[in-house]
């Protein structure tokens, strides 16, 4: 018989609120659809979109690439030189926050962050002639994720720059990420004055090789337990990163003690640590990015692998689509400005820190940290809402991450580019705002959204590639 | 925390601990093995219930299995939970069903107001039923969409005319038989064996005020009955050793209220079929039949055994109405 | 050879919503055959083996959830797991909060709240209508899609897809659905019954279940396929898919086609599969002669009535009889007309009702006008007026740009009656009522002061009109079908038992007005 038959089976009304008010006056069941149209209104993208649900090679795929992100075990394994280290980083290159972008592109701090690299590199003399130096044609400027890095806000990298070195003890890539430098005048804000280069030389000649004995003297630091247990404590690892902070410094300092090494350097590596609450952030990322890049690659899959920007340009790319950008504007945070600032002063959403939320961090684990929302005026319930509304639009629940304020429901973690674009529900994103001249520094943070149109133009290139016909009549004019 | 109602058969004072917990309902399982049940006040009472006076939040946000509780006349406790259910303003509650007189001949109008009633019952079943358990055997839908499915129709097959049979005779170990074959069985919480027991108690209970017969075998069968009880899950237990003692959910109660001319049948068995995927329609075809077996299982109109009915030799003189009956 | 896995979940006490909605989604998993999750009773347990499942539950007790599944060896072990993955989601959260959180944005999203659906009504803008019928075709799902403007390459490959799913595609624009005894969108409350339906016009359907409801019997099923089902271009698949369903539909008797007369390949098709049926059909294919298409086990009529009249004697176990050629009688107390009363004036809201009309007309009358013209009939130039005898679908685009469907918006109707009202050539009336879900509540409420009004109007210059319609709707409609009869036979609306006798009626009205002139 057909299963149209059966007998009592509700029906999925999508349009007309009053056919299902109709139908349960006759004695139905049904289900309203809260419809808008998918996609934001774009047709050819809503009828790839169609075509791509429950598309078994697609559900394969995805199946893959999702056991391989949830298996991922990022392991932190020392400390090392970019230019020995990154993959594909050789001369004078500098990497940077966000899909490509040209010199003249770049917004304020990222420029200016270039400036304060070049000048780290003794590859200029001042700023002047480092701004020459970039707009030359000399310098190769390159995504950060394309060499299996990331780095916070502008994500300037250069080559002599220190790096954690983090590897996925369940599969066979690395991570990187840069250090992180404290709040105030820094030169991932863009800041590039004699202090901040003096600090950058400080962390690569001190901390970084007071860090690497003690990590020596520690052995493999596992990253996905820690952020566990700092995700009890009201971390989202993003926005948050008290508490991970501290449980990295209780594990390293007796580790540094016992290294060896030279006590005045632990001493000022351990206080320098201790006076920056964000110094686990840069850890937090690149765990994140080695969890995502171990499901980077799987041909016909719709998962988010990256969400980043580089202050002027938001992209993502997923896991099916290789090494592809799928770009929109970046969005202004609106969010809680500090005295005397607003939205007339923000950079545009800048860093590639937003790979905590592609990994089901961050924005997706907002219900454990409630003091994220204040940014906005929200209450600890939107905090709760903001991560159950995230459920709707990712493959499934990571329970190496579990939230206590849901019961311990696992974080919402692997961005279905399709239901992105089926619910209208955009990832969201905690974030820092920069002052759009460089080196101002950080003058607020918020909560943001990542633009649709991303998706939009990833599930198109996703249907071409799963080779799903879009026919004439749907085609755009 | 207040209930607004307690059932009759809930024991005070008791200690136990958190049974099972539903977005609406808890068990609350006492040392001496009975269910205690609090109930979202939207939710019809039981004998064993407690129902809360006002809405709450999901009771899994705040009861957990295994959470110690404490029962007496003033208040239910459950400490872990942090709550204290006030008892004290709470209505005694008594669900026993109301008597319908199957005696009386069709022509009378008591006797046709409860024939219509029954086939009320009937079509809003037939109409408004899931397609799970008894009810597609009642609108003779083959609806058997898997092995599993045609074994339990096959099943019911054999097991209800006996029941039938065994009812008519008043033959209490006929009875205890068939319903062995039932208890437990099919899909739901509550299987679909159980409501349609609990549902056919509702109807004997009913009938026994008139019927001195029902009435005393009803006295044998809650003996007969007890031990098979212990072969299916608690919460069924409970439900069914309160039925064989007489006593009834609040929305099953209202159906036989209507039934016996004092309500609206529709109304009534709408609401009763609202509990639970396909309880509430279980527990009603299991009341038709305990009222009128042939509505349930149409073969049994055909039944040469059945004797006629009292009042169908009063019109043999009419070959109209002969025909009519038989 | 399929095999069978079991999972026992010690002490899991589910409430039977979610033991069900597990069975239905465990059951639709790729390689599972089928399923269940029932509570680990002694009797279920035989129950199983009964069923030829052989079971392992050593150790199970009745306050345990058995969990078990049949298909293909391969893919069981990863239908237990989903099933263990869904009863450790259930209690990973805080009640039905989540529920209440967000209310559902897409299909998917309402396939969580109710796993068991095996529908959806789509009425979204024709734009994203195709691309939401393929979502839930994709998810297993029957779709009956009341939006229009789809294309026909979006219909056909929706159609394609579900007929490689074993799905049906009720539209696009398609309006009227009965299913399982729920009307869906426009439809009436009819009984359920032997008689099943698949029709590509809406009010036809409407008019066919609405008439065996009055004639006693009931409707099993009355499925939509949309205008275009039965053209070349997408061949019937919806019709033909509906005819199979309702041919093994244990509850149908008779199955009712509708349709205009289908491209003749398509036509072939649909009608050698009903002969293969193995129940009765009654086909109407409005402006098709019946002889060229009836022929063994496919009775062929001329009416929406006759459809209706032929399944229930069928169901019955009588002949079916033809009505349309039957002339009624006068009523009395009609009007006396004026020597320039000569003409008919109707005045649809269903498009396939205003089709039959003329249709019908163009064989008893000449000089036919109307904007769904026929053989007999020609085309309405102005559609705006009227020219002899007219008959306007004023569910036509041309009025239904910008403002609500005759059916729901009366204006463009009570404005008109006056205007016809007042021109000097106007004999009859001639109207439809449609009651049911999404039509207009109260339509008496607007037709009796504009008849009042067109009466006044045409008294003032010393005529009379007469009012001839039909109402299409049952005593179970929500609009009150007693109290609506009542107030237009007051309002003296002349109320016939359908649209064909309405017209019969017109016609013999005009007849007797203009013979008697004749003859002086």
């Amino acid at each position: 018989m057909s299963t149209l038959f059966r007998q009592g089976h509700p029906i999925i009304n999508v349009g007309l609120q009053s056919f299902s008010d109709y139908n349960g006056s006759a004695g139905g069941k049904s289900v309203q659809v809260d419809w808008t149209p998918p996609a934001g209104g774009n047709r050819a993208a809503g009828w790839s979109l169609a075509q791509l649900l429950n598309h078994p090679a697609v559900e394969r795929a995805n199946e893959k690439a999702y056991a391989a992100f949830l298996a991922a075990q990022p392991v932190l394994a020392g400390i090392g030189v970019a230019r020995a280290q990154l993959p594909g980083m050789d001369g004078r290159m500098v990497l940077h926050a966000g899909p490509p972008i040209a010199w003249q592109d770049m917004c304020g701090p990222m420029q200016g962050a270039v400036i304060g690299a070049i000048l780290y590199e003794g590859w200029a003399a001042d700023a002047e002639a480092a701004r020459r130096l970039a707009e030359g044609g000399t310098i190769a400027f390159e995504p950060a994720h394309l060499h299996a890095t990331v780095g916070p806000m502008a994500g300037v990298i250069s080559p002599s720059m220190p790096v954690w070195v983090i590897e996925n003890a369940a599969g066979s890539n690395r991570a990187y990420s840069n250090l992180n430098e404290g709040l105030g005048k820094v030169l991932r804000f863009g800041a590039n004055s004699p202090e901040v280069i003096k600090r950058l030389r400080w962390m690569a000649e001190v901390l970084a090789p007071a860090l690497a004995a003690a990590l020596a003297k520690f052995g493999p630091l596992e990253l996905k337990p820690l952020i566990a247990q700092a995700l009890q404590m009201g971390d989202e690892v993003h926005n948050r990163n008290a508490a991970a902070s501290s449980l990295f410094l209780k594990k390293i300092v007796p580790a540094a003690l016992h290294s060896g090494f030279n006590a005045a350097a632990i001493a000022d590596a351990v206080t320098f640590i201790a006076g920056n609450d964000h110094f686990f952030l840069n850890l937090s990322m690149a765990a994140c990015k080695s969890m995502l890049d171990a499901a980077h690659g799987v041909p016909g899959s719709s998962l988010v692998t990256a969400m980043s920007r580089n202050g002027v340009r938001f992209g993502i790319r997923l896991s099916g689509t290789g090494e592809q950008w799928f770009e929109a504007p970046s969005p202004v945070v609106g969010g809680l400005y500090f005295p005397s600032y607003g939205p007339e002063h923000a950079a545009p959403d800048m860093g590639d820190s937003s790979i905590t939320e592609t990994a089901g961090l961050g924005g997706f684990a907002m219900a454990t940290a409630p003091a994220i929302v204040q940014f906005v005026g929200g209450t600890p319930q939107d905090a709760i809402a903001n991560t159950r509304e995230m459920r709707h639009i990712t493959l499934g629940r990571n329970n190496a991450f579990t939230l206590p304020a849901i019961n311990f429901s696992g974080t919402p973690a692997g961005i279905d580019a399709r239901r992105v674009l089926d619910t209208n529900i955009t990832p969201i994103i905690n974030t820092g705002i920069a002052h759009k001249e460089a080196g101002v520094g950080q003058i607020g943070a918020g909560i943001t959204r990542a633009p649709l149109e991303c998706f939009t133009q990833a599930v198109i290139a996703l249907a071409s590639r799963v080779g799903v016909a879009v026919p004439a009549a749907t085609r755009p004019t | 925390m207040r209930a607004d109602r307690i059932g009759d058969r809930v024991p005070a004072p008791a200690r136990g601990r958190v049974h099972s917990v539903f977005e609406r309902a808890c068990n609350i399982e006492t040392r001496t093995g009975e269910l205690v049940t609090l109930l979202a006040p939207e939710l019809g009472n039981a004998p064993h219930g407690i129902r809360l006076a006002v809405p709450v939040a999901p009771f899994g946000s705040w009861l957990i299995p295994g959470q110690s509780a404490m029962l007496d006349n003033a208040a239910l406790r459950v400490p872990d939970a942090g709550i204290a259910v006030d008892l004290s303003g709470a209505a005694v509650w008594r669900g026993a069903v109301a008597a319908v007189p199957m005696g009386l001949c069709s022509m009378d109008p008591g006797g046709a107001a409860i024939a219509a009633a029954l086939r009320e019952l009937r079509a809003t079943l037939v109409d408004r039923a899931p397609e799970q358990g008894f009810t597609p055997l009642l609108a003779a839908r083959a609806s058997a969409r898997s092995a599993v499915d045609r074994a339990f129709a096959s099943r019911l097959s054999h097991t209800l005319p006996m029941l039938a049979w065994a009812t008519e005779r008043h033959d209490v170990k006929a009875v205890a038989e068939a319903a062995a074959r039932l208890v437990g069985l099919g899909p739901g919480l509550t299987p679909s064996g159980d409501d349609f027991i609990a549902g056919y108690l509702a109807a004997l209970w009913s009938r026994a005020g008139f019927e001195r017969d029902i009435d005393a075998m009803l006295q044998a069968l809650a003996d007969a009955l007890a031990p098979l009880f212990l072969r299916t899950n608690a919460i069924s237990r409970q439900m069914l050793s309160d039925a064989a003692q007489g006593r009834f959910a609040e929305r099953l109660v209202d159906v036989t209220v209507a039934i016996s001319g004092a309500g609206n049948v529709v109304e009534a068995t709408a609401r009763a079929l609202a509990s639970g995927h396909s309880s509430g329609a279980d527990t009603l075809c299991g009341l038709l039949f305990g009222f009128a077996p042939d509505h349930v299982v149409p073969s049994l109109r055909d039944c040469p055994s059945r004797q006629p009915l009292p009042c169908a030799a009063q019109f043999e003189s009419s070959p109209g109405r002969t025909a009519a009956i038989a | 050879m399929s095999a069978t896995l079991v999972k026992i979940v010690p002490r899991e006490y589910r409430d039977s919503v979610s033991l069900m909605q597990l069975s239905a989604m465990l059951g639709k998993l790729p390689g599972v055959e089928q399923a269940s999750a029932v509570m680990a009773t002694e009797n279920n347990l035989a129950l199983l083996a009964e069923a030829g499942l052989r079971v392992d539950a050593k150790g199970a007790h009745a306050s345990d959830l058995l969990i078990v599944v049949q298909g293909e060896k391969s893919a069981l072990p990863a239908a237990i797991e989903e099933a263990m993955k869904s009863l450790t989601r259930q209690t990973d959260d805080i009640g039905g909060e989540a529920r209440a959180a967000l209310r559902p944005r897409s299909i998917q999203m309402a396939l969580k709240l109710a796993a068991d659906a095996n529908m959806a009504l789509i009425s979204t803008p024709g734009d994203y209508a195709a691309a939401e019928a393929m979502k839930a075709l994709r998810l297993g799902l029957n779709v009956m899609l009341f939006s229009n403007n789809v294309s026909v390459e979006e219909e056909l490959a929706l159609k394609q897809f579900a007929r490689e799913q074993d799905l049906i595609v009720m539209g696009p624009d398609c309006g009227t659905a009965i299913i399982n005894g729920t009307p869906l969108a426009f439809a009436n409350v009819v009984k359920r019954g032997p008689v099943g339906v698949v029709g590509a016009s809406g009010t036809g359907l409407q008019q066919v279940t609405v008439l065996v409801d009055r004639l006693g019997s009931g409707i099993s099923q009355a499925i939509g396929t949309g205008g275009r089902d039965l053209g070349q271009e997408i061949g019937g698949i919806s019709m033909l898919k509906g005819l199979k369903d309702l041919a093994t539909d244990p509850a149908t008797q008779v199955i009712v086609l509708i349709s205009k007369p289908p491209a003749p390949q398509v036509a072939e098709r649909v009608l050698a599969e009903a002969a293969k049926a193995g129940k009765p059909v009654v086909a109407v294919f409005l402006g098709a002669d019946p002889a060229s298409i009836a022929r063994k086990g496919v009775h062929a009529v001329k009416t929406l009535e006759d459809a209706a009249r032929a399944a229930v004697a069928i169901v019955k176990g009588e002949k079916p009889r033809d009505s349309y050629a039957d002339v009624p009688d006068l009523p009395a107390g009609l009007p006396k007309f004026a020597d320039s009363q000569r003409y008919i004036r109707g005045l649809y809201s269903g498009g396939t009702f205003c089709y039959e009309a003329t249709l019908l007309l163009g064989e008893l009358l000449a000089e036919v006008h109307s904007n769904t013209p026929t053989r007999n009939a020609h085309e309405l130039t102005d559609v705006w007026q009227s020219h002899h005898h007219t008959l306007v679908d004023l569910g036509d685009d041309v009025f239904t740009r910008g403002r609500p469907h005759p059916m729901i918006d009366y204006r463009l109707r009570t404005e008109r009656i006056v205007k016809e009202a007042e021109d000097p050539h106007t004999a009859v009336i001639l109207l439809d009522v449609l009651l049911g879900y999404g039509s207009h509540m109260d339509p008496a409420s607007e037709f009796v002061p504009a008849i009042h009004r067109a009466r006044a109007a045409a008294a003032a210059q010393g005529r009379s009109v007469a009012f001839v319609g039909q109402i299409c709707g049952t005593a179970a409609d929500p609009q009150d079908l007693a109290r609506q009869s009542r107030a237009l036979t007051e309002a003296g609306l002349l109320l016939t038992e359908s649209n064909a006798q309405a017209v019969r009626l017109a016609a013999t009205i005009v007849d007797a007005g203009v013979q008697p002139r004749g003859t002086h």
